[in-house]
């Protein structure tokens, strides 16, 4: 019989809610799908693991050929970390090239202004 | 024969204010009056310095870094309309002096783009680390179509075809290297004029160092 937690219940109706909020977003086109693609995945992934964690530890266990589950959940959860890390320095760098733009468009735009007044 | 009223000098120059104005006036002592600075976001009084002394300035509101610093001189150059387009760096290691010497070889090569090098003439003074960043960067560089001795170096020179082809995308010291490729890409000539250089303990603070080397070949590897 199964034994249902009350976070077993509470974290995936958490992240359904999560990825419906996510979902509408892109209806409303304020987000894009590349956008919400990773957060999204991350949020199911925990969902999955809310559900069943001990099954889940035990096949990851199994998988990276790890004997301890916690490490197992511990291995996977450094290797997300990585790949959000990656995408965080790659949203930085997009967003410091804008600034570089704006800000060397801003220093174009008076010096054109001041040539048309010379 | 270029004409001189054809040609912009432009400085980048980011907490400059020290040694810059003394940098602009031996400039003009030469004959070069159209002079525009590029203050990379300077926290001193770098622009204050020089608004009353030269033809153009344009200030970054934040410091972006000396590639963004180019690439906003090749810019307003383009919507200035000037043919020549050359950069000194503001930090005065360069002699006003050879900027004639720049100038000349663009006019018996037809380059479009002509590179001060401190390394055809057999100069010394120059230390050894920089020799040895500057030998390592030329590797790099050189992994291209042209074959250049000082592909670090700040003074360069571009005519007006140079200045329409090159768009740059790296911000900080990549940019040098990033020059060269781009020449290579829009296959335009490249050509070497010796020049000298002063370094001074105040210069030898601003150029590269080992961290800004390495900052600058993962920014070439995003940038390939």
């Amino acid at each position: 019989m199964f034994d249902i937690r009350l976070f077993q219940v509470v974290v995936p109706l958490l992240f359904v809610m999560y990825i419906l909020y996510q979902l509408n977003m892109i209806r409303l086109h304020r987000k894009e799908w590349r956008d919400v693609l990773i957060p999204t995945f991350v949020a199911f992934m925990i969902m999955i693991v809310a559900i069943a964690p001990d099954r889940i530890a035990h096949y990851l266990s199994l998988v990276l050929d790890i004997k301890n589950s916690v490490n197992a959940i511990l291995v996977s959860s450094i290797g997300i970390l990585f790949v959000l890390m990656f995408r965080l320095f790659e949203l930085i760098r997009r967003q410091r090239k804008h600034i570089t733009d704006l800000t060397i468009e801003i220093s174009l735009l008076k010096i054109k202004k001041l040539d048309q007044d010379s | 024969m270029i004409d001189r009223k054809d040609i912009l000098i432009a400085l980048p120059a980011f907490n400059e204010a020290t040694v810059i104005h003394d940098v602009i006036t031996d400039i003009k002592a030469h004959g070069y009056t159209n002079i525009m600075v590029v203050d990379d976001g300077s926290t001193d009084n770098t622009t204050d310095t020089i608004k009353d002394i030269t033809k153009h300035n344009l200030r970054l509101c934040i410091n972006c870094g000396v590639g963004a610093a180019t690439r906003a001189a090749i810019l307003a150059t383009r919507a200035l309309g000037y043919q020549y387009l050359i950069f000194i760096d503001a930090d005065g290691q360069h002699y006003a002096d050879d900027i004639d010497v720049v100038v000349n070889e663009m006019d018996k090569s037809k380059a479009d783009m002509v590179i001060g090098s401190r390394f055809i003439a057999r100069q010394k003074g120059i230390p050894k680390m920089r020799r040895f960043y500057n030998l390592i960067a030329n590797v790099i560089t050189n992994a291209g179509r042209f074959t250049v001795t000082d592909s670090q170096s700040g003074f360069r020179m571009l005519n007006r075809k140079a200045i329409e082809n090159i768009h740059l995308e790296i911000d900080d010291y990549g940019v040098c290297t990033e020059m060269i490729w781009k020449c290579n890409v829009s296959k335009l000539n490249i050509s070497e004029a010796p020049i000298k250089v002063r370094y001074t303990e105040y210069s030898m603070s601003k150029g590269q160092n080992f961290w800004k080397g390495v900052k600058t070949g993962i920014s070439l590897m995003k940038n390939k």
